[in-house]
């Protein structure tokens, strides 16, 4: 280690390797990774190439009816003898689409605001009076049922997705705002904050280096899982109705759920409501496990952990006393206290 | 007798609540001179980590305002600065040691990066990158600073010489250069393999590990006047002597001034060359530590030097201080200590008696006379 320091690429490639570790020691999280990878692509294959994965057009006439699963027909068939596989494949795009959208510009709106809340809130200055007017509507938005909002916002602002999604994204900030605003009022006096100050870091440098960093992880576990939460909501309203239409050119999950539904017959033909609700099921469970692999990577106290813990390895800490040349001071053995300690 | 590196007049710090205010420090008068260390010993809130933290202008304003005095700082008068000005003056020479060495350190950083940032602010400085204030009575230039130096034989072997001075002033330095520099503070706070530990995170060291890692990160900012805020009190008692051994070596090395605030007396009487004891906002005695602590002009030093458990007596119960701690929002008139003071005189009820040089005291040079801001500092040693 006595040597320059490792290169770009060679300290990519080391991350990448921890990033391998960490993911290795937790299967279900590792699982949740790759599931989101699988989903990703095969999103991205339905939208750039459709027939490599999508048999049929979402209403494409197959001659078959009320048919149960087949080789033919992974999900069956309806009594339009639609392909319900082709449907949920059809479908895919748009609800990944839609939770990926809405919960990101949550994040980075909402997030900005109670980044920018948290840390300026010293009263009577220009950043406290923001401050507190960023607070109070907030907590307008958030004393309604977000739910129950954007069902209201859908009537103002008219039926189909793109409504819905900003109906859905004008309520799904707020929660980002308390969240991030909570958490910066955690960390932003510790004592490492204002060290940094006093060292001479600029109030911008500390936001960015020494609050958002340790704000980061249970920000982003939080948003992996909201990503799963929206899409739930943006089929909850397909459900109701006022989103998407099925059947349609452009399926979508809620609709589908909510249109096989009414249709009686769930004893009768299971297949109809079960694939929908499982492709439903599947994308947010992914995004839930993806949630609890990010958190062990960004703390770097369970990132260690989990790496010796799969390999074995202690990370280079134990200094035998030995070492000590005499005649100084004993210096402090470096007994590293592994538990969790906050 | 040298000229301090900083000097604290009459300040006072009050801290508005809702519709209170309470004077959390008043009329405090400092001289810090290299390589002395002030000693500032009082009770839990008596003021001193208020005191600490408004010398670098660290506090948050508001709620606390500075309402008088000054802090001159290498002639610029630090109260000042006005507050957007004020990271231009951070970083150019005060350092600070915190109490908590768990919460002292960023926990998402390694070792490596926690101290080079400091390293690096300073040099960007260096090469002009960062602004810096200019303004108080004496134009402040950055570049004719004077930076600690490092002397003493235990310096010599660990860093060689010259070896603090940049390597080239003219270009930014790379990032190796910065791990090398990284590397002195590490030796020079003696860390064995620092190699090592410059890749751990902070949660993977133990307490006075941590502690000494805060000490480097103090004194890479190559300060003239480091501010220890009780920098031992959350460790154990091993490991307070040992960081408490190395300070003091440190401190004649790098010869900068340090204002060492702690609760204990101890860790004063062995570390301080000069002491000032607070009660209630205000020095009440001070002066060179053997003699505070030796005969002591004012009660409260007395009380507090009685209340402290002496390890080689244990007859009898250990001696509790009556009364309580004043109310800062609410402080009785005149002297703060009359409610608990044995010698209180009506005197002491109308007036608060000013810090006054006791006669016939000869300060050893850059320490200051012994005071006492008591009426009846005579009487004080007749007390049980």
């Amino acid at each position: 280690m006595a040597g320059p320091p490792p290169s770009i690429p060679r300290r990519l490639l080391a991350g990448l390797g921890v990033l391998w570790r960490v993911l290795r020691s937790n299967p279900l999280s590792l699982f949740g990774f790759v599931l989101i990878v699988v989903i990703g692509v095969v999103a991205l294959l339905v939208v750039v190439d459709p027939p490599l994965l999508v048999p049929y057009g979402p209403q494409q006439l197959t001659g078959a009816y009320l048919q149960g699963p087949s080789s033919k027909h992974w999900f069956g068939t309806d009594a339009n003898s639609f392909d319900i596989y082709s449907n949920v494949m059809l479908a895919l795009p748009l609800d990944l689409g839609i939770g990926v959208l809405v919960a990101g510009t949550a994040l980075l709106a909402g997030g900005s605001l109670g980044l920018l809340a948290g840390f300026f809130d010293a009263p009577r200055t220009v950043g406290g009076a923001a401050s507190v007017v960023i607070l109070r509507v907030t907590d307008v938005f958030l004393s309604f049922p977000s739910l129950i909002l954007a069902l209201a916002l859908t009537r103002v602002l008219g039926l189909g997705v793109g409504p819905t999604v900003l109906a859905i994204g004008l309520t799904w900030w707020p929660f980002y705002v308390r969240l991030v605003r909570g958490e910066v009022l955690a960390v932003k006096n510790l004592p490492y904050v204002v060290a940094a100050r006093a060292s001479g870091v600029s109030e911008w440098r500390i936001l960015g280096r020494h609050v958002l960093r340790n704000i980061l992880e249970p920000v982003v576990v939080y948003f992996t899982l909201d990503i799963g939460t929206v899409l739930v909501t943006y089929s909850t309203i397909g459900f109701v109705g006022v989103a998407s239409k099925y059947p349609g050119p452009q399926p979508e999950w809620g609709a589908m759920l909510a249109f096989y539904q009414s249709s009686g017959a769930i004893n009768a033909y299971p297949w109809e409501v079960l694939a929908p609700g499982a492709a439903i099921f599947v994308t947010v469970f992914a995004f839930s496990l993806l949630g609890d692999g990010l958190r062990d990577i960004l703390d770097p106290r369970t990132r260690r952990a989990f790496v010796r813990s799969t390999t074995g390895h202690e990370p280079p800490s134990e200094v035998p006393a030995a070492t000590l040349p005499s005649g100084t001071v004993p210096s402090v053995g470096v007994s590293p206290d592994r538990g969790a300690t906050t | 007798m040298t000229d301090p590196v900083l000097r604290v007049e009459d300040l006072s710090i009050a801290y508005t609540v809702g519709a209170g205010t309470f004077r959390a420090v008043s009329g405090v008068s400092l001289d810090l001179h290299p390589g002395k260390v002030v000693g500032i010993v009082g009770e839990t809130g008596c003021g001193k980590s208020t005191l600490a933290q408004a010398i670098p202008r660290l506090l948050p304003e508001p709620p606390a305002s500075i309402g008088h005095g000054r802090i001159v700082f290498r002639g610029t008068d630090l109260v000042q600065v006005p507050k957007r000005k004020l990271p231009m003056i951070r970083g150019t020479g005060i350092g600070m040691i915190f109490q908590e060495p768990l919460n002292s350190l960023n926990p998402a950083y390694r070792v490596l990066d926690q101290i080079s940032e400091s390293i690096r602010i300073r040099h960007y400085r260096d090469m002009g990158y960062v602004r810096t204030f200019v303004g108080g009575e004496v134009p402040f230039d950055y570049s004719k600073r004077p930076t600690a130096t490092v002397t003493g034989s235990l310096a010599k072997g660990i860093i060689p010489d010259g070896a603090l001075e940049e390597a080239a002033r003219d270009r930014l330095r790379t990032r190796s250069e910065f791990r090398n520099e990284v590397l002195e503070y590490l030796r020079l706070v003696r860390i064995n393999d620092p190699e090592t530990i410059l890749r751990l995170f902070p949660h993977e060291l133990s307490g006075g590990m941590r502690q000494r890692i805060m000490i480097a990160m103090a004194l890479s900012e190559r300060p003239s006047v480091l501010i220890a805020d009780e920098p031992t009190s959350a460790l154990d008692v091993t490991i307070q002597a040992q960081v408490l051994t190395l300070m003091k070596e440190l401190i004649d090395e790098v010869n900068t001034a340090v204002l060492f605030i702690s609760h204990d007396l101890g860790v004063i009487a062995e570390t301080a060359d000069e002491v000032g004891v607070m009660y209630a906002g205000r020095i009440v005695e001070q002066g060179p530590v053997a003699e505070v602590f030796h005969d002591p002009r004012h009660p409260y030093t007395k009380a507090l030097l009685r209340a402290a458990p002496n390890r080689y007596k244990s007859d009898g119960p250990l001696s509790a201080m009556a009364g309580n701690v004043p109310n800062l929002a609410k402080l009785p008139d005149g002297c703060a200590f009359h409610p608990r003071c044995p010698l209180a005189r009506p005197a002491c009820r109308a007036v608060v008696p000013p810090l006054a040089p006791l006669a016939g005291t000869s300060p050893p040079p850059d320490i200051s006379a012994h005071k006492s801001a008591c009426f009846f500092p005579d009487e004080v040693p007749g007390l049980p």
